[in-house]
């Protein structure tokens, strides 16, 4: 069933003329006015680089998250799956996946090219591929769970920028300490654990508690 | 008798006992009792806005009555609405860039029944527009995927919100066919329609909702 979601998902969103990379457009935007307005100094940029990228991803997944449930939950197609008899679990782990697949694969491809409009150095690109990386998850179910909450209420696209926002926080943390960590200690530096620890977190907490808000917003 | 229409094992039951709805501060209706068993049709009149839908929807367990009980069997033991009922809603829920068959594909794949797709396409006369996008299809043609949805779906109850409203004269034909076939195979419908009930099973009914 998992698999059945996330391949029509895919098929949908190949199929509906590029909606899917308007997170990775804004990605490259973002990345360019930056340089722009840090005067493309490459000394400026470069220590300032990591907290870009990883800024720019953060408002890119944002800018995607209030889609996730918003079109099944209005076509009713959700309240189909609820009535063909499984658990939400597996519909929400499905949208997490293709939300994955369509909407922060294409950013970590995109990575290494904003990397070099910087200028830094290998291992600094490296360290914020892996930190995202891990910090993934999180940012997925954070994405999934405000998505399932405000499913069905008009204007949730603000909601859910700001409802976010305290949960990044520690991402963003952890995220830049591990950047910095990544070239002297590589992924057994603390700052991994704790993106991994979020991550867990999020995964454990967000499929049931996603599951329960759906539930509740369809009846 | 086809794959399509099989056989079920066990007789069903949707108990309604003492339903209160409303809507915001609106009372839709009070104290509404009816038992939908193996092989009745129920035909639910009444004005537009009058509750029908949410009456239905009720039914099918996708949302809560606010008074009363509502009880699914399946032989003598309790069931979830899930394992009873296939709701067709009055909106098509086909996703506008899937083709025909790749929209019912996934519903029957959801269901555990791929193998019924192109029967299913066959009876509702979908079969020569098996790979157009579902955004071309008109109304009526809409309709009739969602008939076969409820046909792969393999549920004993049938929940239809105006099922015949955009049809023309074959397609409510089809409707009654289909109809007719899932009350012989032991299954059971409620049937949401300003058109003239139909007697459609030996066990014909009519609720009609009416303003108080």
């Amino acid at each position: 069933m998992i698999s059945s979601i996330v391949r029509r998902d895919l098929i949908l969103a190949f199929r509906s003329g590029g909606a899917w990379l308007h997170g990775l457009f804004f990605f490259g935007v973002f990345i360019a006015l930056a340089a722009v307005s840090l005067g493309g100094s490459l000394n400026v940029m470069r220590p300032l680089a990591p907290a870009i990228i990883w800024l720019a991803l953060i408002f890119s997944a944002q800018l995607s998250f209030p889609s996730i449930f918003q079109e099944d939950f209005q076509d009713g197609n959700l309240a189909q799956l609820k009535l063909a008899g499984f658990s939400l679990f597996p519909v929400v782990a499905a949208k997490a996946i293709s939300f994955a697949l369509l909407s922060i694969v294409p950013l970590l491809v995109a990575i290494p090219f904003a990397s070099l409009v910087f200028d830094i150095r290998y291992d600094t690109t490296m360290g914020i591929l892996t930190s995202i990386l891990f910090a993934a998850p999180a940012l997925v179910m954070y994405g999934v769970l405000s998505s399932a909450i405000l499913s069905g209420r008009r204007g949730g696209g603000f909601l859910i920028v700001l409802m976010t926002a305290p949960f990044l926080i520690p991402l963003l943390i952890f995220g830049l300490a591990a950047v910095t960590a990544f070239p002297l200690k590589g992924i057994t530096a603390l700052e991994f654990r704790a993106l991994i620890g979020l991550s867990l977190i999020a995964v454990a907490v967000g499929i049931p508690a996603a599951a329960g808000a759906l539930n509740a917003n369809l009846e | 008798m086809t794959a399509l229409f099989s056989q079920f094992p066990k007789p069903t039951k949707i108990e309604a006992y003492a339903l209160g709805m409303s809507r915001g501060q609106n009372v839709l209706f009070e104290d509404l009792s009816v038992t939908i068993s193996s092989g009745d049709v129920l035909w639910i009149q009444g004005d537009n806005g009058i509750g029908k839908t949410t009456f239905l929807e009720a039914l099918a367990g996708l949302s809560r009555p606010d008074e009363g009980n509502l009880h699914w069997y399946i032989g003598d033991s309790l069931v979830t609405p899930s394992h009873l009922v296939s709701y067709q809603p009055h909106r098509s829920f086909a996703k506008a860039s899937l083709t025909v068959r790749e929209d019912l594909m996934f519903w029957a794949g959801i269901y555990g029944r791929k193998d019924l797709v192109d029967e299913a396409l066959d009876r509702v006369n979908l079969s020569n527009r098996k790979t157009l996008a579902t955004q071309g299809l008109s109304a009526g043609q809409k309709r009739r995927l969602a008939l076969a949805k409820l046909a792969v779906s393999n549920k004993a109850t049938w929940v239809m919100d105006e099922p015949t409203a955009p049809m023309d004269m074959d397609g409510a034909k089809l409707i009654d066919g289909f109809v007719t076939q899932h009350i012989k195979r032991g299954g059971s419908a409620i049937i949401a329609s300003h058109a003239t009930p139909r007697a459609l099973s030996i066990n014909t009914r009519k609720l009609v909702l009416k303003a108080a």
